[in-house]
C-alpha cells in the first residue's frame, strides 16, 4: 500500500459471518505498515467455517506481509478466536510479535484463582445438568440446545470435552504459547504503545475491570437500569444451590466445591424419598395428589400435566447466560488514540455492563505537545471517538447508554457492527443487532453505520448512502456523505463456494 | 374424632366461622429484629373449610410439597389435627416444611377471600390451557383443554432459585428457595436459606396472578408495554394492601411513624427478605414514596416489574392521600386544633383510631382495585384503561364520592403520568366508560336476545340445587362428551344425580357459565337467520359499533377486518366470559350485574409490507348489564377493525394494531429472548415464569 505523509489507519472488518475479525493497518511515511489484528473468529455452528476462515487468514497474511505486530485476543469465545485454529495452516506462516490479552489470563494476578473458580463451578454444574435424566425430555429439548449453544460458545470444542475450561483451550494454547510471541496481560488503566509509533499512537486499556463484582454483573443494578442498558434483565441472584442439586443428583459428577448437604432446605428427618412417596407414604397423599393412582391407569394423564419434575431445571438456561456474560465481561477493551489528531477508536470486544461501567473511574497521565503532563479520562476518550466497534455484534446489553454511546459526541462518529443478522436470526433466533440500539447508533452517527453484513454488494455502498440520506433529523450535508463513502471500501473475495461477495469492508481514518 | 362423632357434635355446635392460623405477617427476616419480632407473628383468620384434608387440600387449594431438586417429598400438614387446631396452627418456623404448607395456605386463602368479597362471587381458576403434545415427526401439536379446575395447586418448594411464579400451564404456584448472596445486607445471614413460600407478599402476589388469570386470561399476552406490567402491578397492589389486615402490625407501624404513613415503613414495602437477599437494595419495587415523575411511565421504564411498580406507587399515593384526609380531624382533636403532634410517642388511643382508619381505607382501596377488574376490557389492557375501570366501577356503586376517593386516585395517577389516550380531560365524568341508558339499549334488539339468555343464567345461579332443565342437553354435552368422563351416554337420572351429589357450588357455576356462553354464542351467530337478512341494517351496524366487533359479513366490511375468519357469512367470535357480580356499597346500595366479554382475532401481518410473519391481533368488548332490567350499562371496547370510510374503503390501520406492530418488533426484549429466541413456544410457555429472576 502506498505510504502517505500523514499517519492514517485502515480498519478492515472481515465479513466471515457472526464473529469478530479486525485488521488495523497503521500507515506511515517511509516505514513498513504496522499491523494490529483484533480477534479472529466465526460462530461455532456456521457452515464451511474452515474454508471461510482460511480465506480470511490468507488475506491477513497477504496484506500484513505475514507479520502481525500485535494480536489482541479480547476474550475466549469461539466467535472471536476460532479462526486461529480453523486456519492454523495459514497462521503458522504468520509471525506474531506481541499478543495482548486481559489480566484475567495472568496466572500471577491475585484474582486469577477466584475468577477461574467461579467460571469452573458454573461450567461443571451445567455439564452435570445436561446429563440429568429429567433433562432428557422432549419438552426440554430447546433448553438443552440453547444451553449447548452457549456452553459451546464458551468452551468451543463440543459436548464431549465440555470440561476443557480455558485457558487451556487449543486456540489459547496456540496463540499464547506455540506462536512464541511476547505476551502482555493488560490491566485497566495501563497505557500501551506500538513499537515505532510511540509518538503517534497511544493505546488506553479500559477493561476488563479488576473488581470481580463488575465482571459477574452482566446487567446494571436496578437504580441504573434505565439509564444504562438498552434493555434490562435482572440476573439470577444465586446459582450455587441449583448447581449443588445438580451435582448431588448422582448423575453428574460432584464437583466437590458444592456439597449438596449445604443447600438442603430441611433436616433429613423431614425427607420422604420419591420412591416411598409413590409407593404410598403419608396415607397415599402423594399418590392421590401427585403421581396418580396406579389402579386407574387411564387417568394418569390427568395427573402428569401438573407435575413439576423438571421445572426447576429451567434455571440452567439463566446460569448458562450468566456464564456467557461473565466471559464477555472479561473482554480486553481498548481505546486507540491517534495522537496528532486526537481521534480515538474504541474496541470493547464484547464487554457488557460491568466492564463498560468500570471505565468511568480510569485516568491516564500523558505528555502533551510541549512535554507537559496532562490527564486523560475515559470521558475525554469517548468524546473524541470517531470509530466505535459495536460490542457483541450489536446485542442489547453490550453497549452502554449514558456511560457509553451517549458520551461519544464527536461529529465524525462512525460505527462498525460485526454481525450477521440473517445467521443470528435463522440459526439461533437472536436479534443482533438489537433494534433499539441500532436506531440509536444511526441517530448518533447520523447514518454512518457500517454493518459487516450490509446486503446487496456490489451495491452495498448504496445502502450506506441511503442510510445517511434517510436520516430523519440532523442529516449530514451531501459533501460529508460523499467523503464518508469515499473512506469505505468493500473488496476482496472468498474462494469458498457460495460466498460470492466481498471478503471485507474497510474504513480509513486520516490521523 | 371419627366422622360420625364429628357429625354428632356438629348437631349441637355449629362449625366455626374461622380457622385461626399463625404465620408471618411479612417474612421470617422481620422476626429477627427486636422491634418487629412481636408483630411479625400474625394470626390469619381464614374462612373455616369443612372438609379440609391434609395437604392442606381444600375447596380452592391443593398444597403438594415436592422438592425435585432435593429429590424429596415433605409430609402434608393436617390442620384438623387437634394438637394443631388447639394452638392456632403450627408455630412459625423456617425449618419445618409443614409450617410452610400452612403459611401458603393461610395467605392464599386470605387473598382469595379478599377477591370474593370485592367481586361478589365465587372465585374460579382459569380453565383454559394448552399443552404441547409431541407428534411423530418430532414436532409439537397444541392441544387445548377447557375443563373445570377446582383447585389451584401450590408447590411450596418447587424451585431452587430466587423466583416464584404462577404457571398458567399447570394451574399451579411454584415457589423457590435459595441461599442469600454472600454479601447479603441487613439481618440476612450470608448463605442462609430464603424461602419465597414464607413471604406473605410473594404468596399473595402469586395467588393474585392466578386469580387474575382466572378472570382475564388474555392479560398474560404481552400486547402492550402495560399488559404484563399490569399483571405484576395488580399482584403487588393486593399484596401491599393485605398488610393492613393485620391489626397489630398496623398499630405498631402507626405508632412507629407517629401516624405518618408517608415515611418509610413496613406497610408500604414489599418482600424485604427477598429484596435484601438478592441484592443490596432492600425491599423490592420501591417506587413507593418516590417523587412522581410522569416521564417514568411515559418514556423511561419498560421492564414489566418496574413499570408495574409505577402503577402500584400511584395507587399507594392515592391511599395515602385518602388516609391523610380521613385522619386530619383526629389529629386536630389530638392537638388542640394545631394538627402538629408533640414530639415523642403518640397516645395509644390515637394509635388505635389512626390504625382503624388506615385499615379501613386500605380495605376500601383494595376493594376498589379488585372490583375494577370487572370493568376492564378483555384484551390489551393499559394502565389508563385500568384507571377508567376503577373510576367507572366506583361511580357505579357509590354515586356520590363524598370522601374524595376518586379524585385522589385520578390525581395520583395523573402525577405519575398515567392517563388514558382516548379521553379529552381527566375528570370523573370523562374517565367513566361510555354509559348506556335504557333508551339506547332498546335500539338493540340483539340485546334482548342476550338478556333472555341471561335471565335463565341468573335464575339458575339462584337455584344451584336444581338441575338447569332448559339447558340440560348442553350441560350433558359439556359434562359427558367434552370432559370425556364416560364413554356411555348417561341417562337423565345419572346426569341429575351427578349434578346433585357430586358437584359443588363452584363447579355448578362453572358449568352454568360455560352453558350460557355457548347459548349466547349461538344467539349472536344465528342472529342473521333469526332476524335479518341484511347485515348492513342500521340496527345491526349500531350493535357492531357499540361492541367494536364484527358479526355479520358484508362486502362493506371487508376492508375493515382483513384477517378475521368467516364461517357461512358470520365472522368468528368468542364469548370469552360471562360473570355475575353482586355488590353492596357502603351506603347500602346494591348492585347486581352480569358482565359479558366477547372477543375476536385477526391474523395480521407483523410488518404491513411483508406477507410473513403474522400474528394474532385481538379485539373485544366487555358488556356490563344491569341485572334488574337486563339493560346495557357500559360497553368497554377494544375495536377489532381498521378505520374505514362510509363506503367501506380502507382509511387507516387500527391505532392499536399499529402500536402492537411497533411493540412486537421494536419493543422491549429480554436478554433471554435475545438468546433463546422469540419462538411461539417461548411466548406462550409460562409467560410469568421468566419475566426475571424475581417474582
Amino acid at each position: 500500500m502506498a505510504s502517505t505523509n500523514k499517519l492514517s489507519v485502515r480498519v478492515r472488518m472481515y465479513r466471515q459471518g457472526l464473529g469478530d475479525c479486525f485488521l488495523l493497518t497503521f500507515q506511515r511515511k517511509n516505514k513498513a505498515d504496522f499491523n494490529l489484528l483484533i480477534d479472529c473468529g466465526l460462530y461455532q455452528t456456521a457452515k464451511g467455517k474452515t474454508d471461510i476462515m482460511t480465506d480470511v487468514a490468507e488475506d491477513i497474511k497477504k496484506d500484513s506481509g505475514a507479520k502481525l505486530d500485535v494480536v489482541v485476543l479480547t476474550h475466549d469465545h469461539y466467535d472471536h478466536t476460532s479462526g486461529f485454529t480453523l486456519a492454523k495452516n495459514v497462521f503458522d506462516k504468520i509471525a506474531f510479535k506481541q499478543v495482548w490479552v486481559g489480566w484475567t489470563e495472568d496466572k500471577n494476578h491475585p484474582k486469577y484463582g477466584e475468577i477461574r473458580h467461579n467460571f469452573n463451578m458454573q461450567a461443571d454444574g451445567l455439564r452435570a445438568a445436561l446429563k440429568l435424566e429429567e433433562m432428557q425430555t422432549k419438552k426440554l429439548e430447546p433448553l438443552r440446545n440453547n444451553i449447548n449453544a452457549l456452553v459451546n460458545e464458551f468452551f468451543g470444542f463440543g459436548e464431549d470435552t465440555l470440561g476443557a475450561v480455558k485457558p487451556d483451550s487449543r486456540t489459547w494454547d496456540y496463540v499464547l504459547k506455540e506462536k512464541n510471541a511476547e505476551v502482555e496481560a493488560c490491566r485497566p488503566g495501563r497505557l500501551m504503545t506500538f513499537e515505532g509509533l510511540e509518538d503517534e499512537v497511544r493505546v488506553y486499556v479500559l477493561g476488563p475491570p479488576e473488581n470481580l463484582d463488575l465482571i459477574f454483573k452482566e446487567e446494571p443494578p436496578a437504580d441504573l437500569a434505565e439509564a444504562e442498558s438498552y434493555r434490562h434483565l435482572l440476573g439470577i441472584a444465586v446459582a450455587e444451590s441449583f448447581l449443588a442439586a445438580v451435582g448431588g443428583n448422582g448423575n453428574g459428577e460432584t464437583s466437590g466445591r458444592l456439597n449438596p448437604k449445604n443447600f438442603s432446605p430441611f433436616d433429613d428427618a423431614h425427607k420422604i424419598k420419591p420412591s416411598d412417596a409413590e409407593a404410598g407414604a403419608s396415607g397415599d397423599f402423594f399418590k392421590k395428589h401427585y403421581f396418580g393412582l396406579k389402579e386407574d391407569e387411564n387417568k394418569k394423564d390427568e395427573f402428569d400435566w401438573r407435575r413439576i419434575d423438571s421445572d426447576w431445571l429451567m434455571v440452567a438456561g439463566e446460569i448458562a447466560l450468566r456464564l456467557d456474560n461473565g466471559t464477555n465481561n472479561t473482554c480486553l477493551a481498548l481505546a486507540i488514540e491517534l495522537v496528532k489528531s486526537g481521534k480515538v477508536l474504541v474496541f470493547p470486544g464484547d464487554a457488557q455492563f460491568g466492564n463498560w461501567y468500570s471505565w468511568k473511574d480510569l485516568s491516564w497521565t500523558v505528555k502533551d505537545k510541549n512535554g507537559e503532563d496532562i490527564k486523560v479520562t475515559t470521558k475525554d476518550l469517548l468524546e473524541r471517538t470517531v470509530l466505535y466497534k459495536v460490542g457483541h455484534h450489536g446485542s442489547h446489553n453490550a453497549t452502554l447508554k449514558t456511560h457509553g454511546l451517549r458520551m461519544m459526541t464527536s461529529p465524525d462518529l462512525v460505527a462498525m457492527i460485526p454481525t450477521n443478522r440473517e445467521f443470528a436470526e435463522k440459526s439461533q433466533g437472536w436479534e443482533m443487532p438489537d433494534k433499539v440500539l441500532e436506531k440509536d447508533l444511526i441517530t448518533r452517527t447520523r447514518g454512518r453505520v457500517i454493518p459487516a453484513d450490509e446486503v446487496g454488494a456490489p451495491d452495498a455502498k448504496k445502502h450506506l448512502r441511503e442510510r445517511c440520506e434517510n436520516a430523519k433529523e440532523n442529516k449530514l450535508p451531501k459533501a460529508k456523505i460523499q467523503s464518508f463513502l469515499k473512506q469505505v471500501n468493500f473488496a476482496g473475495s472468498f474462494t469458498t463456494a457460495g460466498k460470492d461477495e466481498p471478503l471485507y469492508v474497510e474504513y480509513t481514518i486520516k490521523g | 374424632m371419627s366422622d360420625a362423632d364429628l357429625k354428632k357434635s356438629e348437631n349441637c355446635v355449629p362449625p366455626p366461622v374461622f380457622r385461626h392460623l399463625r404465620g408471618y405477617a411479612f417474612d421470617p427476616s422481620l422476626s429477627l429484629q427486636l422491634d418487629t419480632a412481636l408483630v411479625n407473628e400474625a394470626v390469619f383468620k381464614i374462612r373455616w373449610e369443612k372438609n379440609l384434608q391434609p395437604g392442606p387440600v381444600g375447596e380452592y387449594l391443593e398444597i403438594v410439597d415436592y422438592d425435585p431438586a432435593s429429590k424429596s417429598f415433605y409430609a402434608p400438614v393436617d390442620l384438623n389435627n387437634p394438637h394443631i387446631l388447639a394452638q392456632n396452627g403450627l408455630a412459625p418456623s423456617e425449618g419445618n416444611p409443614q409450617f410452610h404448607q400452612q403459611m401458603v395456605y393461610a395467605v392464599a386463602m386470605t387473598t382469595i377471600e379478599n377477591f370474593e368479597k370485592a367481586l361478589g362471587r365465587k372465585a374460579l381458576w382459569a380453565s383454559y390451557r394448552e399443552e404441547d403434545i409431541p407428534t411423530e415427526n418430532g414436532k409439537f401439536r397444541k392441544k387445548i383443554y377447557n375443563d373445570y379446575i377446582q383447585r389451584l395447586r401450590i408447590y411450596p418448594h418447587a424451585l431452587r432459585q430466587a423466583n416464584a411464579f404462577y404457571s398458567c400451564g399447570k394451574k399451579a404456584l411454584l415457589f423457590g428457595y435459595f441461599p442469600a448472596t454472600a454479601k447479603a445486607s441487613g439481618n440476612q445471614i450470608p448463605g442462609g436459606m430464603v424461602f419465597t413460600s414464607l413471604s406473605h407478599d410473594i404468596i399473595a402476589h402469586e395467588t393474585t396472578h392466578a386469580l387474575l388469570d382466572g378472570m382475564h386470561r388474555r392479560f398474560i399476552e404481552a400486547t402492550h408495554p402495560d399488559s404484563l406490567a399490569f399483571h405484576e402491578a395488580f399482584a403487588d397492589i393486593v399484596a401491599l394492601f393485605q398488610h393492613f389486615t393485620f391489626p397489630e402490625v398496623v398499630r405498631h407501624q402507626i405508632a412507629q411513624t407517629r401516624g405518618d404513613l408517608t415515611s418509610e415503613n413496613l406497610l408500604g414495602a414489599l418482600a424485604h427478605q427477598f429484596g435484601r437477599a438478592v441484592g443490596p437494595y432492600g425491599a423490592l419495587r420501591n417506587y413507593i414514596g418516590t417523587k412522581p415523575d410522569p416521564a417514568d411511565y411515559q418514556e423511561k421504564v419498560k421492564e414489566p416489574h418496574d413499570r408495574g411498580a409505577i402503577l402500584v406507587a400511584a395507587v399507594f399515593d392515592a391511599f395515602l392521600a385518602i388516609y391523610k384526609n380521613r385522619v386530619a380531624d383526629l389529629l386536630r382533636i389530638a392537638t388542640n386544633g394545631t394538627g402538629l403532634l408533640q414530639p415523642g410517642a403518640i397516645h395509644p388511643d390515637l394509635v388505635n383510631r389512626l390504625a382503624n382508619e388506615a385499615a379501613k381505607t386500605a380495605q376500601q382501596v383494595l376493594t376498589m382495585c379488585i372490583r375494577a377488574l370487572d370493568y376492564c376490557p378483555p384484551v390489551d389492557i393499559s394502565f389508563g384503561d385500568y384507571l377508567r375501570a376503577i373510576i367507572t366501577a366506583d361511580t357505579d356503586l357509590v354515586p356520590a364520592d363524598e370522601a374524595g376517593y376518586r379524585i385522589a386516585l385520578i390525581d395520583a395517577f395523573r402525577r405519575r403520568g398515567i392517563y388514558p389516550r382516548d379521553v379529552r380531560s381527566i375528570s370523573v365524568e370523562s374517565l367513566c366508560w361510555k354509559k348506556y341508558d335504557k333508551a339506547d339499549a332498546e335500539q338493540f334488539k340483539v340485546l334482548e336476545r342476550i338478556a333472555g339468555n341471561l335471565r335463565v343464567f341468573v335464575h339458575q345461579l339462584g337455584y344451584l340445587d336444581e338441575i338447569p332443565q332448559n339447558i340440560f342437553d348442553r350441560f350433558r354435552e359439556i359434562f359427558y362428551k367434552e370432559a370425556g368422563r364416560t364413554l356411555k351416554e348417561p341417562t337423565d337420572q345419572e346426569v341429575e344425580d351427578h349434578w346433585k351429589n357430586e358437584m359443588n357450588e363452584r363447579e355448578k357455576i362453572f358449568v352454568l357459565t360455560r352453558t350460557v356462553s355457548w347459548a349466547l354464542h349461538n344467539e349472536l351467530a344465528d342472529y342473521k337467520s333469526l332476524y335479518y337478512s341484511d347485515p348492513d341494517s342500521e340496527e345491526f351496524i349500531n350493535f357492531e359499533k357499540a361492541t367494536g366487533l364484527y358479526f355479520l359479513e358484508s362486502p362493506q366490511k371487508k376492508a375493515a377486518v382483513k384477517g378475521l375468519e368467516v364461517n357461512h357469512g358470520k365472522f368468528i367470535f368468542e364469548v370469552h366470559s360471562v360473570r355475575s357480580a353482586r355488590r353492596v356499597s357502603p351506603d347500602g346500595n346494591i348492585l347486581n350485574q352480569i358482565i359479558i366479554s366477547i372477543t375476536q382475532k385477526r391474523r395480521v401481518r407483523l410488518d404491513k409490507d411483508k406477507a410473513e410473519p403474522k400474528f394474532d391481533f385481538r379485539g373485544g368488548c366487555t358488556l356490563i348489564m344491569d341485572l334488574q332490567d337486563l339493560s346495557l350499562r357500559y360497553a368497554v371496547v377494544k375495536k377489532i377493525g381498521d378505520e374505514v370510510d362510509d363506503a367501506g374503503n380502507f382509511v387507516a390501520f387500527n391505532e392499536r394494531l399499529t402500536r402492537q406492530r411497533e411493540f412486537r418488533t421494536g419493543g422491549e426484549m429480554s436478554l433471554r429472548a435475545t438468546y433463546f429466541g422469540k419462538s411461539e413456544q417461548n411466548e406462550t410457555d409460562e409467560p410469568l415464569a421468566l419475566l426475571h429472576g424475581g417474582f
